[in-house]
Parts: C-alpha cells; sequence; structure tokens
C-alpha cells in the first residue's frame, strides 16, 4: 500500500556528524506559575533513550506527557533537572552544535490541521527546511529529493501531491506531510505527540505502520506520546513504555513486560479500564477499582504518593507519607513508584525509614 | 425482531445537506428497527453519516438538511405511531426528550456555561412540561435527583454547581443525567466516550451499562469508537458513505463480519490483549459524500471488488439468522475470515 522503493527509503545518503547520540532526561521537571499557585507540570522526570530506540510516554491529560516530550525536543526549557543530548546540556549547547540538534531532533505534533501553514502548498512546506539547512544544491535535486520524500510516506504519486494546499488533504494525508516535513533534515531523533490521534480509525494503523517502518529502516529514534495503551503496544512492541501520572512516571519498563505484568496499581487501573474491541472479552475482563474518580489537582497535590486517594493497594502510612522515588521498586529495567509493589516484591529495604514507621504507627492504632 | 416490542422503525431515509458545492447525500436509504430495550451502536468514521442519522432521530437536523424521503416511524407509551418526518413542531416538542431524549458530542458544549446544573433541569423540564404533566418544585429536585444518582453523581455537590466546575466525566453523566429526566423511551448518545480518559470512559461505561441492566429503555449509539460497540451494543450497524454495509448482533459483527469494511475496521484496531498483531489500515480514504463513487460506494477501497462492485450497489441483504450486509461478495469475503 506504501510505494516505498525497493532498497529502502534511500534516505539520509548523508550522515550527520550527531548520528547515534542518546537524549537523556535527568530529573527534568517544569513548574508554571509561582507561590501557592506554582504547579509542576511534569516533576523529577528521568530516562535515556538511546539511539535507534523507542519510548512510549502514556497516561491521561494533564499528566506531562506533552510537557515531557517538549522539553526532550528542546522546545521548552526545563525549570529543575537537565536535558541532555550526548554529554552536554541541551540549553547551554553552542549555537553550532544547537543547530545541529535542531536537525537532529524534530517534532511531529498532534493535528494536522493547526501544524500546516494554510497557504503554503506541500512543496513550499518540505522545500522550506531543506533549503535552509542548505540540504539541496539545485532545482533538480529539490524536486527528487520532495518526490523521495513522498514516497516515504506514502504520499504517491507524489506528483498528484505537489502542488495541493493543505485544504485539499485529508486528516491522514496531512499528517503524513507533517511526518515529511520532519524527515527532510534526515532526523535521528522524533517526539511524536498524539501523531494519530485526530486521524480516521481505517487510517490510523497505516500511519502508525509507517512511522514503525521509518524507524526500523532509517534507525530514527522515537519518543512517541499517546493517550492509547493499545496504540503504545503496537508502537513500541521492542521497545518501552512510560506510564505517566500528575507529572510523575511512575512505571517504566519494556512493553511486553509491562503490559503483561504491570507493577503499578495505576498502570494496572488502565489496563482493566481500557475497553477492548472484543465483545467477550471486553464485557468479562477484570477490573481495577479505584476508591476515588476524580483526579486531585495538581494544585494541591495529595502527601506522599500522588495516586494513594484513587488507590485500590492504598494503605495507611505507608503510602501518604513519603512520595515512592520512581525506583521504588527496580527489577532488571522496570521501574515501578510504588511502595506497596516493593513490598511484594522483596524489595522492602527501598522503602524509607518514615514511611515504615508511619505504616506501624497507623496499623497500632487501628489495633 | 419477533417477541420484543419495536419503539422505532426508520424505513428507506435519505438525508442530503444542500451546500455550495452540491447536495451532500450523508444518509442514503437507511432502514432499521429497535426494540424498546435493545441498544444499537452505529459504528464508522468520519462523513460516514452517523451523527446526521441521530440528529434526523429527533429532528434535529441543521437547516440546509432535508429529509428527501423515507419515514422515521416511532411507537409511544401508549402505543400510537408518529411518523417523525411529518410531525407538526407542537408534536415535536412533545415527543423530544419525553419519548426520545439525545446526549450530543462535545458536554462542555452542550450545557451554558452561566446556569447551574439545577437550572439545566428545570429548563428541560419546562420545555418539555406537557408530556409530563408539570414537572416542577420538589417533583423535579426529587426527579432529578434520582436521575444523578442513577449515573453515579453527588447531587448534592452537582446540582448547585456550574458546568465549569465540574471535571468532563461528571459533565458526560450530567449531559446523560438530563436525557433520563423526562423517562424516555429511546435515549441517543452521540461519542458518549470520545475525548475523555480511559478511567473516565470506563466510569461512562459502566454507568450505562448499569442503565441499561436496572432500565427499559432503548439506546443508540453512534460512535467511531469499535471499543464502545463491544462493550455495550447488542447490535451492531456499520456505516459507509451514508448506508448500512453490515448489521447484526455484537457477536456476528466481531467474530463473524461479512462485509470487507467491517473486517478492515476489526483489523485496524490494536488490542491491549494479545500479542503483537499484524496490523493494517484501509487502503485509500473514505469518499466524497458529493461525489460518490459509481456502484458500491467502498469498491475504490475494497480489496474484493470486481466489474460487478463497479456497476451495481449492492442492496442489504440476510446473510445469516439476525444479520445483513451489504456486499456482492459476503460469500467469499465470511470464508476468507473464517479460514483465518
Amino acid at each position: 500500500m506504501l510505494a516505498l522503493g525497493e532498497g529502502g527509503f534511500g534516505l539520509g545518503s548523508e550522515v550527520s556528524a550527531t548520528s547515534g547520540t542518546p537524549i537523556t532526561l535527568e530529573h527534568a521537571g517544569r513548574s508554571y506559575g509561582s507561590g501557592s499557585q506554582q504547579v509542576k507540570a511534569v516533576d523529577d522526570v528521568s530516562f535515556t533513550i538511546e539511539p535507534g530506540q523507542t519510548l512510549c510516554l502514556v497516561g491521561e491529560s494533564g499528566c506531562g506527557k506533552s510537557t515531557t516530550g517538549r522539553m526532550t525536543a528542546g522546545l521548552l526549557e526545563p525549570s529543575q533537572g537537565r536535558v541532555l543530548y550526548g554529554e552536554k546540556e541541551v540549553g547551554a549547547l553552542p549555537e553550532a552544535e544547537k543547530k545541529l540538534f535542531r536537525r537532529a531532533v524534530q517534532i511531529i505534533h498532534q493535528d494536522p490541521y493547526a501544524s500546516l501553514n494554510p497557504i503554503r502548498s506541500v512543496t513550499q512546506i518540505l522545500s522550506a527546511p531543506l533549503r535552509h539547512h542548505g540540504l539541496v544544491n539545485s532545482r533538480s535535486e529539490l524536486q527528487s529529493r520532495l518526490r523521495e520524500l513522498l514516497e516515504t510516506v506514502g504520499l504517491t504519486p507524489p506528483e498528484e501531491f505537489l502542488k495541493k494546499y493543505p485544504h485539499q488533504l485529508s486528516g491522514g494525508q496531512r499528517q503524513r506531510v507533517s511526518v515529511a516535513r520532519a524527515l527532510t533534515v534526515n532526523p535521528e531523533f522524533i517526539v511524536a505527540d498524539e501523531p494519530v490521534s485526530m486521524v480516521d480509525v481505517s487510517l490510523r494503523i497505516g500511519l502508525l505502520n509507517m512511522l514503525l517502518r521509518l524507524q526500523r529502516e532509517l534507525g530514527v529514534a522515537f519518543l512517541f506520546i499517546t493517550h492509547d495503551l493499545a496504540v503504545a503496544k503496537h508502537f513500541s512492541w521492542e521497545g518501552r513504555i512510560g506510564v505517566m501520572y500528575l507529572g510523575r512516571m511512575v512505571e517504566l519498563g519494556p512493553t511486553q513486560e509491562l503490559v503483561r505484568e504491570p507493577v503499578h496499581p495505576y498502570t494496572r487501573a488502565l489496563i482493566s479500564a481500557l475497553p477492548e474491541a472484543d465483545p467477550e472479552l471486553t464485557r468479562n475482563k477484570e477490573r481495577l477499582r479505584l476508591r476515588s474518580p476524580d483526579i486531585p489537582s495538581l494544585l494541591n497535590l495529595p502527601v506522599g504518593c500522588p495516586f494513594h486517594p484513587r488507590c485500590p493497594m492504598y494503605e495507611e502510612g505507608l503510602c501518604d507519607t513519603d512520595r515512592p522515588a520512581e525506583d521504588a521498586v527496580a527489577l532488571e529495567g522496570h521501574l515501578a513508584a510504588c511502595y506497596v509493589a516493593a513490598r511484594e516484591l522483596g524489595q522492602e529495604d527501598r522503602i524509607p525509614e518514615s514511611s515504615r514507621a508511619a505504616q506501624a504507627e497507623a496499623s497500632r492504632s487501628t489495633a | 425482531m419477533e417477541g420484543r416490542d419495536e419503539v422505532l422503525s426508520v424505513r428507506d431515509l435519505e438525508i442530503g445537506y444542500a451546500t455550495d458545492r452540491g447536495l451532500v447525500r450523508a444518509v442514503r436509504g437507511v432502514s432499521f428497527d429497535l426494540g424498546d430495550d435493545e441498544s444499537l451502536a452505529f459504528i464508522g468514521e468520519s462523513g460516514s453519516g452517523k451523527t446526521t442519522l441521530g440528529l434526523s432521530l429527533v429532528r434535529l437536523l441543521p437547516q440546509n438538511a432535508s429529509i428527501a424521503r423515507g419515514e422515521i416511524v416511532f411507537r409511544t407509551a401508549s402505543d400510537e405511531e408518529l411518523d417523525l418526518t411529518t410531525l407538526d413542531d407542537e408534536a415535536l416538542r412533545r415527543f423530544r426528550w419525553g419519548e426520545c431524549a439525545m446526549v450530543f458530542q462535545s458536554s462542555l458544549n452542550a450545557l451554558n456555561p452561566v446556569m447551574r446544573i439545577r437550572d439545566h433541569f428545570a429548563d428541560t423540564a419546562k420545555d418539555h412540561s406537557e408530556t409530563n404533566g408539570t414537572l416542577k418544585g420538589r417533583a423535579l429536585t426529587e426527579r432529578a435527583t434520582e436521575c444523578l444518582q442513577m449515573v453515579q453523581l453527588d447531587p448534592d455537590r452537582v446540582l448547585g454547581s456550574y458546568p465549569h466546575e465540574l471535571s468532563g466525566g461528571m459533565r458526560q453523566r450530567v449531559m446523560i443525567a438530563l436525557g433520563l429526566l423526562l423517562n424516555p423511551r429511546v435515549l441517543i448518545l452521540d461519542e458518549p466516550t470520545t475525548a475523555l480518559d480511559v478511567l473516565t470512559q470506563r466510569a461512562i461505561i459502566e454507568v450505562l451499562r448499569t442503565l441499561k441492566e436496572e432500565h427499559r429503555f432503548a439506546m443508540i449509539f453512534v460512535s467511531h469508537d469499535l471499543s464502545l460497540a463491544a462493550e455495550l451494543a447488542d447490535r451492531v450497524a456499520t456505516t459507509y458513505a451514508g448506508r448500512i454495509v453490515e448489521l447484526g448482533e455484537v457477536e456476528q459483527i466481531f467474530y463473524h463480519p461479512r462485509h470487507p469494511y467491517t473486517v478492515g475496521l476489526l483489523d485496524a484496531v490494536p488490542t491491549l490483549a494479545g500479542g503483537q498483531q499484524d496490523l493494517s489500515s484501509i487502503p485509500g480514504s473514505p469518499p466524497d459524500l458529493i461525489d460518490l463513487p459509481t456502484g458500491c460506494k467502498f469498491h475504490p477501497r475494497c480489496p474484493y471488488a470486481t466489474d460487478e462492485c463497479r456497476e451495481e450497489d449492492p442492496p442489504l441483504i440476510e446473510v445469516a439468522p439476525a444479520q445483513q450486509a451489504a456486499c456482492w461478495h459476503w460469500e467469499k469475503v465470511g470464508s476468507d475470515w473464517e479460514a483465518r
């Protein structure tokens, strides 16, 4: 269905000097407002994405996944912690390296209706970055590059699309143009923020599969942001999933393991709540009942674990004293911020003394 | 369907929108029946005419839309037959809400931001009071309280609130409670869970499931989300380019589809259960409703398309007990599916 050249993409003949640089978030956070009105949209998030790897961020609206994506792409400075490109802090890169970073890291936005300039044709949209970064030297080279890009994203025949304006394209086609634009500069890393959620169901998988093929054949690393766990599972089967809740990473682990054996109760709640397109399965699925349906406000976060007022595994003292660190449970490559799970998985030593004391106190008073 | 009372019968319905570019044929020859305790889901992509169909059932179509043909017959509780296409304004007012209520797609836009929830209930009751005698004062508060409890909201907190003070999921439940206020026989829900977070979606689905089990009324869901149909529908109608292309019981549609479009949709949706899936999307894009293809409207995207498909639109025919499909090649589609 996607007309791809026989030998793969044929893009990226020129390998950029920075090829294969990991991107790391180190206790990165972003606050808005000040004083009592201060909101920590993202708080203490850490991860590394190695070249060619995929990390999917999932979570409900307001959990900070988009903010994390924007920090990773260098579009937003963290107010706490650091974002590293290789060994260097992105915010402090000298101008020349910054330009390289900007080329290496691209972003695909959620809304293809808002992210393409309506008065520019596809040709104009795609040639601007090519010219800006001096990636083409002649008109004929530009033309063949444009054609190649459109074929890569499955807009064939390219002649039919080159002269079109965004309003003449469907949502799915627009999103493909956005992807082509991100590819103009041979990026090594793409931040994709809900790239398929505004595209029709029947076309969604086509777009996802195309991105997967880019990942495989061009070795592009992805930070893929979605609210849909099933999409995350499909996209990062070989990669990792990070689950965010109220600005924090509550679980991070290899996709297959995380979906099969989630550790954090929030992840378990999400998985058990997700409706599936299979009547028998979805009607008989075991549900994890939450203690409260309401998400607390970021302005007034609960003390201790931010999930405790809703958590079915809540234990007085243990859960509402200290906030569990994101690696309270640290299995091989699989982290979760939950003390109850830590205890159940034999990692009691990771629970701070104060929480253990508070729990002992609480159980004494109930007895 | 025998043995149950039908509350709604739609026959050969045609609806078009007059636009500058020409006539948009949003609903083309749709026929179906709805039992009085049944839930029916219309699934399809944007532009498949499903919202137009929903709006037509309460005669709330926009100005430029017109019903060109067909009938929508509604049987009231007193066994009266109403043809909705010919009702006058006064009769319509009695019909809406009392007999058939609709929950709209965006709960944020559907509630008046400067009115408390209490006043939304009062307004609705007042506007449609002919059907229910007069529901006001204490009786109204009691009924509103009851409806809010039915959707698992705390009436004391919600009644005095303004819409902006409630979360998206709470507003959506308020909309459902408002729909239930006058005890309608049919509730139409347009994308009731779209744009809500997973846990909120789950809460809405559970509310609807409980309502369905505990109260006798019919529901029509309009959604692009197959999983909503899988959760709640008794029967499913797959719509494409303004037509029902497949209609049947939910298990039949999900486990034994006979229309290539239904098959395509099922193959395009990732699930969380199970291993890695080989998913593919349907090639091409949905058709332009002003300039429809000849013959079967799905043929440009269909792997089974033949000359016959390009020439003549297949009728919706019985392919199994309680299952209909509109495809010339339904037998082949079926045997390929079962052979997987």
